[in-house]
Order: C-alpha cells, then sequence, then structure tokens
C-alpha cells in the first residue's frame, strides 16, 4: 500500500444520497490510503461530524433527501467547531453551484476519478 | 232726401260694416256731402247716415252673416240682400213722414223695382261664358270681349240717354229695364276696363240729360243731377262690390291654388328628400310585400350588394333570385316576422353575383291601418369586411394563447430535459466511476485477494446502475407512449393479483427498512384479476417507492380487497402529504410534487400509473392533505373482456 504512507489518518466525509455513488467513493478514497467516513443526507452528516474528529475534506452532494447541501453548507458555516473544513461540491448542478459560495471546490459529475483525487489531494495531502 | 238716396246709403253702410271704417266712412261722408250741397240742408245730410243705418238694423245685430253674405257670391243671397234694401222704401210709403221725406209712392215702388231686377240679371249674367272668358281666357280673346263689352254698355247708356223722341227710352220704367245689362256688362270688366265703362256711361248720361233724354230730364235742376250721380253710383258700387266678392273667392281660389301648388312642392321635396336618404344609405334596404312577399323596392346599395338592376327585382320574390334552400330560409324568416310582429336580427352568408357575402340583417314588418301585415322591411349590412376582420383577430389571438402554451409547455419541456439528464447523470457517474475503479483495482493488484470482493461488489453495482438506467429509459419511453396515443398493454386474465402485490411488497421492503418506514400489509388472498402483470408490478414497485420516499420514517400501508366487480388497493403513508393544488397538477407529465432539491427523481410515475390503471379501465385517486400523509387509491374492474389500449 504504497499510497496510504503518504498521507495516513487523512479522514474525509463523503455525503451523497446515492448508495452506489458512496460505495464507490468510498472504495475509491480507501484505495488512495484515506479514511472514510459517508453519510446518505444533510442531517446524518451534522450527527457524524460530531461524533467525529474534523475530517479534512466533507465531499458534498447537492441534492438529497432530509437536509439537502445547501442547507446542510449553511448549517455547517454557521457552527464554529465545523466553519473552517473545507467542502468540495460534487455535483450534476455546476452552473447553481459554481455560484455558490461556501464551498472551496467543485466536482461535476459524471465523476471523473482523476480530477476528484487530483481535489481531495490538494486538500488533504 | 229722396227715395234714390237710401238704396246709396245702404250700400255706404254695409262697406261701413263689412270692410271697416276705412272704406266705409268716406263714403257714407261723401254721400252726406253730397245731399248737402246740392240740397243746402245738413238735416238732409244727416237724413241719409241715419235712414242707411235704419235700413241696416237687421244686420248690425249679426255683423259676421253679414260678412258671410258678401263673401259668397250666391244668387239668392245678393237677392236677399237688396230686397232688404227696399224695405226702408216700404217703410217711406206706409207711414209717409217718418223721414220727413217728400216721398211718393210711385218713386219708391220704382226703386224697389230697379233693385229687384238689377241684381237677379247682373249675377245671371256675371256667370255667363263671357265673364269666364275675360278671367281666364287667352290674352287675345280677352281683349276682343273687353272691347265688345265696352261697346255695349256705351250702347246701352245711348239707348237710356239719348233723347229720342219718337221711342220713349226716356220714361222710368222703361229705361230702368235696360239699367240691368249697363251694371252687368260693368261686372264682366276688371278695374282699369271697369274705370273706363263708367267714364263713357256718366259721360253719355251727362250728355244725354243736357240734351233732354233719359229719366231724369224732366226732374228740376239739382235733383236731376243728384239722380244721376245716384245712378252712376249704384252701377258703380254694386259692380264693385261683386267684383270684389268675385276677387276674393278668386283670390280664395288661387291662394288654395298656390297653397296646392307650394304642398305638392313641398310633398314633392319631402318625397325627394326621403328618396335621396334611402336611396344613399349604405346599408342595403329592401322593402317586400308581406303577402306575396315580392320585391316591392330596393335601395342602390342593395343593388350593389346583390349585383343585379333592382328594375328585374322589382315583383320578383327570393326564389327568383337565391339558391333554393336559402330562399326557403329567407321566406321563412319573413314568415316568422309577420307572424310574431318583432324585429329579428340574424347573420347570415348570401350567395350574390359578386359572391358569398355576409350581412347582418333587421326585419321588421309594417302594418297597414288595418292591422293587416304590409310590407316587411329589411335592412342589412354587408359585414364580410368586418367579420373576416373579426376572425382574423380571433385567429391572431389563439394563434398567440397556442405560441404561449407552446412556449410554456417547451419550458416545462426544458427543465424536464434538464432533470432527465441530471437523473440520468446520477448512474452514469456510478457506472464511469465503478469503471474506473475496475480497471484501477486490476492494474494495480490484479483481481485478487482482499480486493477480489471489492471488485464483485462494484460489478453488483454497475450491475444495478445499469438496470436503474434501463428503468429510467422505460419510463421516458412510456411517456413518449402515452403522449402520443401508444401506450399499451397486455391484459392476461386470472392472474393471482395478491401474490403479485406481496412480491412486489417483498422487493421493495429492503428499500422501506432503509428508509425507517414500518410496513403494515393487509392483503386478501387468492384475487385473481385481469391485469397486465408487467405494468402491475411497475406501478405498485413504483408507489412502495414514492412511499419510501416521500413517506420517510413514517408506517406505510398497503392493503388489497376485492368486491364481486372490482379489486382495490391502498397504499398510504404519512409521510409529507400533498396540497390539493397540487394534486391536479400530479396527474400532468413533467410537474412534481416536491421540491427537487430534496426528492430527486423524474415524477413521471403518477402519469405513468394513471396511464397504466386507466388501461386496465380503473381509475387513480389521491387522498392527502399537506404534513399528513397520502393515500393512493387503485380501483379496477376484476375482469376485462376486451384488450384495451389507453392513451
Amino acid at each position: 500500500m504504497a499510497n496510504s504512507a503518504k498521507a495516513p489518518c487523512q479522514t474525509i466525509l463523503v455525503v451523497e444520497d446515492d448508495a452506489s455513488i458512496r460505495m464507490t467513493l468510498r472504495l475509491a478514497l480507501e484505495m488512495e490510503g484515506y479514511t472514510v467516513c459517508t453519510a446518505s443526507h444533510g442531517q446524518e452528516a451534522l450527527t457524524q461530524l460530531s461524533q467525529m474528529s474534523a475530517p479534512c475534506l466533507i465531499l458534498l452532494d447537492l441534492m438529497m433527501p432530509i437536509m439537502n447541501g445547501w442547507e446542510f453548507i449553511k448549517a455547517l458555516r454557521a457552527n464554529a467547531h465545523f466553519a473552517p473544513i473545507p467542502v468540495a461540491l460534487v455535483t450534476a448542478y455546476s452552473e447553481e453551484a459554481a455560484h455558490f459560495e461556501g464551498s472551496q471546490a467543485l466536482v461535476k459529475k459524471p465523476i471523473d476519478l482523476e480530477i476528484l483525487l487530483q481535489v481531495v489531494r490538494r486538500f488533504c495531502g | 232726401m229722396d227715395n234714390q238716396s237710401l238704396p246709396l246709403a245702404a250700400i255706404g253702410l254695409s262697406l261701413l260694416l263689412t270692410r271697416g271704417p276705412k272704406k266705409g266712412l268716406p263714403i257714407l261722408a261723401s254721400l252726406a256731402l253730397m245731399e248737402w250741397v246740392f240740397k243746402r240742408s245738413l238735416i238732409e245730410g244727416i237724413q241719409v247716415a241715419a235712414s242707411g243705418i235704419i235700413a241696416w238694423i237687421p244686420f248690425l245685430s249679426n255683423p259676421e252673416r253679414t260678412q258671410q253674405l258678401f263673401q259668397k257670391r250666391r244668387a239668392t243671397q245678393w237677392l236677399l240682400f237688396y230686397s232688404l234694401l227696399a224695405v226702408p222704401l216700404g217703410v217711406e210709403c206706409v207711414s209717409p213722414g217718418l223721414f220727413s221725406l217728400e216721398l211718393r209712392v210711385d218713386a219708391a215702388l220704382q226703386a224697389s223695382l230697379e233693385m229687384l231686377l238689377i241684381v237677379p240679371i247682373a249675377v245671371l249674367l256675371h256667370n255667363t261664358k263671357a265673364s269666364g272668358l275675360i278671367r281666364s281666357g287667352k290674352h287675345q280673346t280677352k281683349n276682343r270681349t273687353r272691347f265688345f263689352t265696352l261697346l255695349l254698355g256705351a250702347m246701352i247708356a245711348l239707348a237710356i240717354f239719348i233723347p229720342i223722341p219718337d221711342i220713349p227710352y226716356h220714361q222710368w220704367p222703361t229705361a230702368f229695364l235696360l239699367f240691368p245689362p249697363l251694371v252687368a256688362s260693368a261686372m264682366l270688366l276688371d278695374p282699369p276696363y271697369h274705370a273706363a265703362h263708367l267714364l263713357a256711361v256718366s259721360l253719355i248720361a251727362t250728355i244725354g240729360n243736357k240734351l233732354g233724354g233719359g229719366p231724369f230730364h224732366s226732374v228740376p235742376p239739382p235733383f236731376q243731377s243728384i239722380l244721376l250721380h245716384a245712378l252712376l253710383l249704384t252701377v258703380s258700387w254694386s259692380t264693385w262690390l261683386l267684383n270684389s266678392a268675385e276677387n276674393e273667392s278668386l283670390n280664395i281660389e288661387k291662394n288654395l291654388e298656390q297653397l296646392v301648388h307650394s304642398r305638392t312642392y313641398e310633398l314633392k321635396s319631402s318625397q325627394r328628400l326621403l328618396d335621396t336618404v334611402f336611396e344613399n344609405i349604405p346599408d342595403m334596404i329592401f322593402v317586400k310585400d308581406a303577402n306575396t312577399l315580392q320585391f316591392e323596392r330596393l335601395n342602390r346599395a342593395g343593388e350593389r350588394l346583390i349585383g343585379i338592376p333592382r328594375e328585374s327585382m322589382i315583383g320578383k320574390s327570393d326564389a327568383d333570385y337565391f339558391p333554393a334552400e336559402q330562399a326557403e330560409a329567407f321566406t321563412l324568416a319573413d314568415h316568422e316576422v309577420i307572424r310574431t310582429g318583432k324585429m329579428s336580427e340574424i347573420e347570415e352568408p348570401i350567395q350574390t353575383r359578386n359572391g358569398e357575402r355576409w350581412l347582418r340583417t333587421k326585419k321588421f314588418p309594417i302594418y297597414a291601418a288595418d292591422g293587416k301585415p304590409q310590407f316587411v322591411i329589411g335592412i342589412s349590412e354587408d359585414i364580410t369586411e368586418k367579420r373576416q376582420a373579426h376572425q382574423d383577430r380571433l385567429r391572431l389571438i389563439q394563434e398567440e394563447v397556442a405560441r404561449k402554451e407552446a412556449e410554456k409547455n417547451l419550458t416545462i419541456k426544458n427543465e424536464f430535459l434538464t432533470l432527465a439528464a441530471h437523473e440520468l447523470r446520477t448512474p452514469v457517474s456510478a457506472l464511469k466511476l465503478g469503471a474506473e475503479l475496475s480497471l484501477k483495482l486490476i492494474k494495480n493488484k490484479a483481481a485478487t485477494g482482499s480486493r477480489y470482493h471489492e471488485l464483485e461488489k462494484i460489478l453488483r453495482m454497475v450491475q444495478a446502475e445499469a438496470a436503474r438506467l434501463q428503468r429510467l429509459n422505460e419510463n421516458l419511453l412510456d411517456v413518449a407512449r402515452i403522449q402520443s396515443d401508444q401506450f399499451q398493454i397486455s391484459i392476461q386474465n386470472k392472474v393471482n393479483l395478491s401474490t403479485l402485490i406481496l412480491g412486489c411488497i417483498d422487493r421493495a421492503k429492503a428499500l422501506l427498512e432503509e428508509a425507517g418506514c414500518t410496513l403494515s400489509v393487509h392483503v386478501e388472498p387468492g384475487i385473481l384479476a385481469s391485469v397486465d402483470s408487467d405494468r402491475m408490478t411497475q406501478m405498485t414497485l413504483n408507489l412502495l417507492q414514492n412511499a419510501a420516499k416521500f413517506g420517510r420514517g413514517t408506517p406505510v400501508t398497503v392493503q388489497l380487497s376485492s368486491d364481486k366487480t372490482h379489486w382495490t388497493l391502498i397504499i398510504a403513508d404519512q409521510g409529507i402529504g400533498i396540497d390539493p393544488e397540487t394534486v391536479s397538477h400530479l396527474l400532468r407529465p413533467f410537474e412534481r410534487r416536491a421540491s427537487y432539491r430534496n426528492f430527486p427523481g423524474l415524477g413521471l410515475g403518477l402519469y405513468i400509473n394513471r396511464a397504466i390503471i386507466q388501461a386496465h379501465q380503473g381509475v387513480l385517486q389521491i387522498e392527502s392533505q399537506p404534513g399528513h400523509g397520502a393515500r393512493f387509491i387503485l380501483k379496477a374492474p376484476i375482469e376485462i373482456r376486451s384488450l384495451i389500449e389507453v392513451a
């Protein structure tokens, strides 16, 4: 596992309602040696955050049930503990997301694995 | 005063009464003056006036009647008038000395006789052909008659006054017989000739009297002159009166003629005005006989409109000019108008020589004085252009509405396309990721050991996502089929619906559990129905997925029951529910009940579901309140005899 040595103990939170994508992302990131936590919507993600140490990056889908990505970012930035965590949007809604303040990066769907990993590496080393 | 002056006084007074003081007084005064001058006696003069007044007492009481006498030229009335002149003379005869007159009975009788003779003869002559000739004849004839009349007058005067010893013309009775023709001849003439006539007669009388001829030569000189003048005056005034009465009646006639003429002119000009108006009104006006329904009149606009010369239309009916069906309709409308007496207004096309024209026609009947219908009047406005313009405008509006509708539809469909693209992107994204990841795995470590399990996981995911894509694709195709009326189902008889539904619940169980929905199932066993089992499964799964999506975390109920004829499937959640307004939108394609941000999906499910249940000859009912969940009730007949195609 050559990659795991490069970035030990770096945690990434994946917030994505689609189970397939969630699973694939988890696999892909784990293969790169990252620790991955997942949530299927914003509410669940907030709960996860309060129970773990701050991740180096949140990969956030926008359209989700219960609490969508927009609402989640708003809640995230409102919380002093979570506010500094960088967020990368993973969405098909590129136009809307481009105008959305509060995120640090954008990965368009359909996801290109290399682009995703580049973004992840930028924030997590 | 002598009796000869009495008629003069009477005439003077009658003038005073009938013509007013302006004409009557001077004459009366001149008579009184004359008496005074010739008799050197003022009393005599006053007596003339007084005797005249007494003679006219009967008329004083009724001046209007007197006036009428002078206005009508009936011989009997004139006779009456002059007979009355004799009354004071008669009074003198019966009681001499009443007026202090030296009256001789024979003179009084002579005076009465004179008047009684003069007037009727004068009037008779007056009405002869000669007078008519003078008044209305040709110029040449008129002058000749005037000349002969003058000559006749002169000859009569000569006969009276020229002393021919052997012939006793100068005696009273004989002389007086000649006076009436003298008067009558004067009466035939109009004023200037009348004056000439009098001049001639008075010259002849004066000369004749001087020479010792005529009836007055034996009278003492002053009376001679008075009598002569009195005679001339009598002749003069009698003719003047008759002529003036005649003129008056002539004037009346003339006025009447003028009146008739001017009225005729007025009538003509008002008729002309009406004609002009009738002719120039820009709408067609026609007048039909109420009984025969033939054209009586048609104005120029009508002639131009129909394109047939109106001379040929008058006296003809609709059937002669219009197609039989149309003519019949016109005739029916005419009868209706006559029957009800009410105005009718109708818009209709007519066939003219100039092509089809649209008319707005008002029809109404006109009744004669006896209440019977006389005419049917029609006023038709040519609204062809107006109507065309109106229709153009309507079409423009319709086009505009259609365009807006199309734009709206386009917008909705564009939005839908965006959604669809996005919805497709998610599985595609998963597929792509899965493929890349798999390749990476194979490349790095080969599919061995611990990674082998991961690879299998990924490939299963890929398989599932491919299935999802297929489903989405199917849904889109279904919508396209429904929209183009090509949605078909294939019904199988006696399908065990209960088993089918339970199978669906089994398949959705994992999803519902993941969504935190507790499931309660009441399925009546052994319901055999005519259904398309694939479509039925598709619909039930979709509703269960909906329940999981929108009723997340709430209890979900599935209930299948049947009666003799129908089966009923109820799937209820207690989720966010739908507000009533949205319910109506729900069953249209591309419209969704929830925010896409929270509830991804294409929103085609209910639309397809409705098409499916309708294809089963059933109904889809939605009962819901916002915040209190939703109940979807499907009801369809157990047995369907024929294969149904449904849009």
